[in-house]
């Protein structure tokens, strides 16, 4: 589609989720394997994901696959859970314009709430059942590939600062 | 969607957009849905739009589309002062614009949208990406139920970090 920055290449999703069941659940909804414009990545846990993060900033790692375009992140995981990695994620300038999803077994409105507050792009439930965990994760898949635009990670330009952003606009 | 706070109720998206025809074909890409659980309300500019959420403190939207080149502040200023403002932070606030430069899509990110879209050259083609983009935050994303008596915005945070510490 014109304009989408990721039309020429893979749209890269990374997926933290400590369950390997899950795991491969998400992948089969997705259709992964036959869809050759589609890359995922699963990490165990917040750890995990953030230093996959910090390893695509290293140049001199030839294993690097770049930056991802999505992060969905379990709220509930051992060790980093979702929202310190979240807040993580936010706070650093390399990574923050990386739209995350939040995903959880519940929908407490506290937990909502907290999540959009730090700054996710959304909230979405693990359905009880296979069919309807396919229908939204194709929904979504279509939603942040043929509709939204994302950032050109490939050419991020400078981190910017907020007092900074009107200057950035007007040269972009 | 079982599970969803959002068949309560309408979903209510809020747009920005100051060029009447841009609102209209907005409006004429959504009817179906908005006959069907959708609710779109239109102001001209983010002043007015942040007098609507100042105001509307009851029925505030579950989504906010602000178009990036506004009078009377612009879409970037609009998405700061509510990413600013605990009352309606956690409402997402997707950013629409003809552009598609790197820098604005770059900055809107960093500035906290929750997403970026362009204006396409076609109406039928609008009409698919606002058809995809309903479908997405009615049926999958979970939003803060706004018919919910709010928590002060401490205590939801409190609550979360028992559960998650």
């Amino acid at each position: 589609m014109a304009g989408l920055v990721h039309a020429n290449r893979e749209f890269k999703i990374l997926v933290a989720e400590d369950d390997p069941e899950d795991q491969i659940l998400t992948s089969d909804a997705l259709d992964v394997e036959s869809d050759e414009t589609m890359h995922v990545d699963f990490v165990l846990d917040g750890e995990e994901l953030l230093a996959h993060l910090h390893a695509q900033l290293d140049h001199s790692n030839t294993d690097r696959v770049g930056l991802p375009d999505l992060i969905v992140v379990d709220l509930f995981m051992p060790g980093m859970g979702g929202f310190d990695a979240l807040r993580a994620i936010k706070s650093n300038p390399e990574f923050r314009s990386i739209p995350v999803i939040i995903m959880s077994v519940s929908d407490a409105p506290g937990d909502v709430l907290a999540a959009y507050d730090r700054g996710a792009a959304g909230f979405i439930t693990k359905p009880p059942t296979y069919e309807e965990l396919r229908t939204k994760l194709q929904i979504l898949w279509r939603y942040w590939t043929e509709v939204m635009i994302l950032a050109d990670r490939e050419n991020k330009p400078a981190p910017v600062i907020a007092g900074e952003a009107h200057e950035m606009a007007q040269t972009g | 969607m079982s599970g969803s706070s959002l068949n309560k109720r309408k979903f209510r998206i809020l747009v920005a957009e100051d060029d009447p025809d841009d609102r209209s074909l907005t409006s004429e890409a959504l009817e179906l849905e908005q006959d069907a659980y959708l609710s779109i309300d239109f102001v001209q500019d983010g002043m007015e739009l942040i007098d609507h959420l100042d105001k509307a403190a009851h029925s505030r939207p579950d989504l906010i589309i602000v178009d990036l080149n506004m009078p009377c502040l612009s879409g970037f200023d609009t998405l700061k002062v509510i990413k600013a403002n605990p009352s309606y932070n956690s409402i997402p606030v997707i950013v629409m614009s003809i552009s598609h430069a790197a820098g604005d899509v770059s900055v809107a990110y960093d500035l906290g949208a929750a997403g970026y879209i362009g204006k396409p050259d076609s109406y039928d083609e609008l009409k698919s990406r606002l058809q995809i983009l309903s479908r997405y935050w009615t049926e999958v994303i979970i939003l803060p139920g706004n018919e919910e008596p709010s928590l002060p915005h401490g205590a939801g945070n409190s609550m979360n970090l028992k559960k998650t510490g």
